[in-house]
């Protein structure tokens, strides 16, 4: 027991661990002299904890928790070291292990655990390659974040894990956008991190809205400007990553939705000054279409496009000019013509051209579903998306398929 | 053994021997699933017509012994709390026992219409995580006791709606990227509903048919790797909107097949990794609703055999690929 203990104590400090790193193998590899209640590193706020160290913790607490709820929660208080100990080490193993959490939410309500030591803790985990990926820990920081932060609205629903209508300061916002950073660059694509960056951002333009002539509204503006640059770059280096494009056109939804209100005022002042000002779908569109030019084989880029023609306001079905739809026809016509062709000794280049091709179909049948156009090449049902149909000729077909609607 | 066919006896063996060490670290590691890698474990042996291989009076009491009194739910665990996930495993698990009577039918719909908030969303657990799948598991849950009539429909679809993207697919929360598991529970819960209206049905099904790779496999969302489990997903999601044609089950069941650890039985999200229960009863049910040979019909719409659905009189207009002989 004296492992959770020793481990508990440095995982519940109020300052905790930075970081948490699960070393492989066992204490001896890496801590010659180790001794058996202290078989980990802890330097400079970063715990390296060996896996079978790990698994030893972990089976212990798992003893130590079983009994401190049988006796009963109702007497929480008297256990709660031995409960604060245990639940620590159960999530260092075991990020999803829910009942650790919920018990340390007791821990925190009864005013055990400070809220803010208990985001400190969790951004610590959140560190680690296979916490990062569970919804449970997420929920917890909002949860967290919704206790210790004042509510500025009376109307929040809670029921729906908000943090619109909380007063969250320019450095909570910075710290939650780099905690979920750091997550996406450790477990790509990683669902619930993305899930809560919206939660955040949603939450930082209604404090914008709400700030209109307070101080630290500029301040809100700003992080949301960076907010703006950095999902285009982060496209720009993560060009597989279709949730990152996702988020960018649900950011620029969002911010289209508001411009008529404060952001939008604040930014006539500065308008060159700002990348805010200039993310708009348009904006994105361009962005996808340059990076398709030089990606053409990477179909996250395909579905960005798509998606920068979908949200209100800029549906296809609604753009009444014709010669934008003609010229996403003819770029995607350019890109499949201009894609490397196999000579039959290459493969990879083979296997290249064909990706390209499919994409390049893909996109047009979808473009020819959402102008409601009969293309003869795409009778029948969604088979033919997984046949190769000839790019050249379902383009034409597309384009020949306008001109009459004309 | 040979991966070109599924080898049912050695996963009968494999899914027997999975509760047999529950000394080791694993079993303690996965505590907090285990209510429902019971349900996945029953599930895979009733679609290979294997029912009987687990006890089920040990399986029930085991159920039973997760019951949360106080809260009306049922933990993963006896050790663990009472959350909708394994509540509805419990229920699932207890239906195909013929068990229902165990339950305590007044108290666990009051738990679960109490985790219903004003947008529809279900929470999972008091704690307030929201989900979808929490959303799928109380219609589901509420469906097979009988207690469907006490649901605010309404509302329930409205947060559905709430999640639809323009791709057609759903996510887990509004505004949330769309997910092959969460258009399954979304599909799933509407058609339980008799609302499959909501969905804009060719929109979703080229997403769905798109998630197939010149593997064979299917990914969740795109340009992921394949992964059992995903066929799953997506075939069941097919199935409910009749549209199971449109993808290549010539090219997916051997990639299926592929994954299936031919020593000591089980079936991985992919060749060469390890095998586990998910990925076992996923790859089985995908199977059967492929037509293949041998295994019993499922249920897309409540993940359970079809029989059973249908004699509580809960089909509902869905189809799989016809049962082959060989």
């Amino acid at each position: 027991m004296a492992l959770v203990a020793a481990l508990g104590a440095i995982l519940n400090s109020p300052i905790p661990p930075v970081g948490i790193e699960i070393l492989p193998g066992d204490p001896s590899a890496w801590l010659p002299e180790c001794s058996n209640n202290r078989p980990f590193l802890f330097e400079e706020r970063n715990l390296g904890i060996p896996l079978k160290a790990v698994c030893r913790a972990y089976l212990e607490a798992s003893h130590i928790f079983s009994n401190a709820r049988k006796a009963g929660l109702s007497s929480v208080e008297t256990g709660d070291v031995s409960l604060a100990n245990s639940t620590s080490v159960l999530l260092l193993a075991n990020p999803a292990h829910q009942t650790a959490l919920n018990t340390r939410k007791i821990l925190v309500d009864s005013g055990f655990i400070d809220a803010n030591v208990e985001l400190d803790f969790t951004a610590a985990l959140l560190s680690s390659h296979e916490a990062s990926k569970h919804s449970t820990l997420w929920h917890h920081r909002r949860w967290l974040l919704r206790r210790s932060r004042r509510n500025y609205s009376e109307n929040i629903d809670e029921g729906d894990d908000t943090l619109s209508g909380i007063a969250l300061s320019v450095g909570d916002y910075r710290s939650e956008l780099s905690i979920v950073s750091r997550a996406c660059e450790r477990y790509p694509r990683n669902y619930f991190a993305w899930n809560h960056r919206y939660t955040c951002v949603r939450s930082l333009v209604s404090s914008i809205n709400r700030l209109r002539s307070n101080s630290s509204h500029s301040n809100l503006v700003e992080v949301l400007d960076e907010e703006c640059s950095w999902i285009t770059s982060w496209i720009e280096r993560h060009i597989s990553d279709y949730t990152a494009m996702q988020y960018a056109c649900q950011l620029s939804q969002l911010l289209q939705e508001t411009s008529h209100n404060d952001v939008s005022s604040h930014l006539t002042q500065s308008p060159s000054e700002n990348v805010l000002h200039s993310f708009n779908f348009q904006t994105l569109r361009t962005h996808a279409e340059s990076l398709l030019r030089a990606y053409p084989d990477h179909e996250s880029l395909w579905l960005y496009l798509r998606s920068t023609f979908q949200y209100s306001g800029t549906s296809i079905e609604r753009v009444e000019d014709g010669s934008i739809v003609r010229g996403l026809i003819l770029f995607v016509r350019d890109l499949s013509n201009t894609a490397p062709k196999g000579s039959g000794q290459d493969t990879s280049l083979e296997d290249k051209c064909g990706i390209i091709n499919l994409h390049a179909c893909r996109f047009l049948s979808w473009l020819a579903r959402r102008l409601n156009a009969t293309v003869g090449a795409l009778e029948g049902n969604g088979r033919a998306i997984n046949c190769s149909v000839d790019v050249g000729i379902l383009a034409d077909s597309l384009l020949r398929t306008l001109s009459t609607a004309d | 053994m040979s991966a070109s066919q599924l080898l049912i006896p050695l996963h009968v063996q494999y899914i027997k021997s999975l509760g047999e060490n529950k000394d080791d670290l694993v079993y303690h590691l996965t505590a907090h699933l285990r209510m429902n890698a019971v349900y996945w474990g029953l599930t895979a042996l009733c679609a290979m017509g294997h029912k009987d291989a687990l006890d089920r009076d040990e399986m029930i009491e085991y159920v039973m012994s997760c019951w949360d009194e106080e809260a009306g739910g049922f933990g993963a665990h006896p050790d663990h709390d009472p959350h909708l996930l394994p509540t509805l495993s419990a229920i699932q698990i207890l239906t195909i026992h013929d068990s229902q009577d165990k339950l305590n039918i007044p108290k666990v719909t009051k738990f679960i219409l109490s985790l219903q908030q004003p947008s529809g969303v279900f929470a999972g657990d008091q704690w307030g995580e929201i989900d979808t799948r929490f959303l799928y598991s109380a219609v589901n849950a509420l469906s097979l006791i009988g207690q469907l009539h006490l649901l605010d429909v309404e509302k329930t679809v409205g947060y559905i709606k709430k999640c639809k993207n323009f791709d057609g697919g759903f996510g887990a929360v509004a505004g949330a990227e769309s997910h092959a598991a969460q258009v399954w529970v979304c599909t799933a819960a509407l058609a339980i509903l008799d609302r499959l209206d909501v969905i804009d049905q060719d929109t979703l099904a080229w997403w769905l048919a798109e998630r197939q790779l010149p593997n064979g496999g299917f990914n969740g969302r795109p340009q992921k790797l394949e992964d059992v489990c995903y066929s799953y997903w997506v075939l069941s999601s097919l199935s409910i909107l009749r549209k199971l044609s449109w993808i290549d089950s010539e090219k997916l069941i051997p990639f299926v097949l592929s994954a299936q650890d031919t020593e000591n039985g089980g079936i991985a999200d992919r060749p060469g990794d390890l095998a586990d229960v998910f990925h076992t009863v996923f790859g089985i049910v995908g199977l059967s609703l492929l037509g293949y040979p041998g295994l019993v019909d499922i249920d897309p719409v409540y993940c359970m055999p079809a029989d059973l659905v249908a004699s509580k009189g809960l089909r509902k207009d869905w189809e799989a690929l016809p049962r082959r002989n060989s």
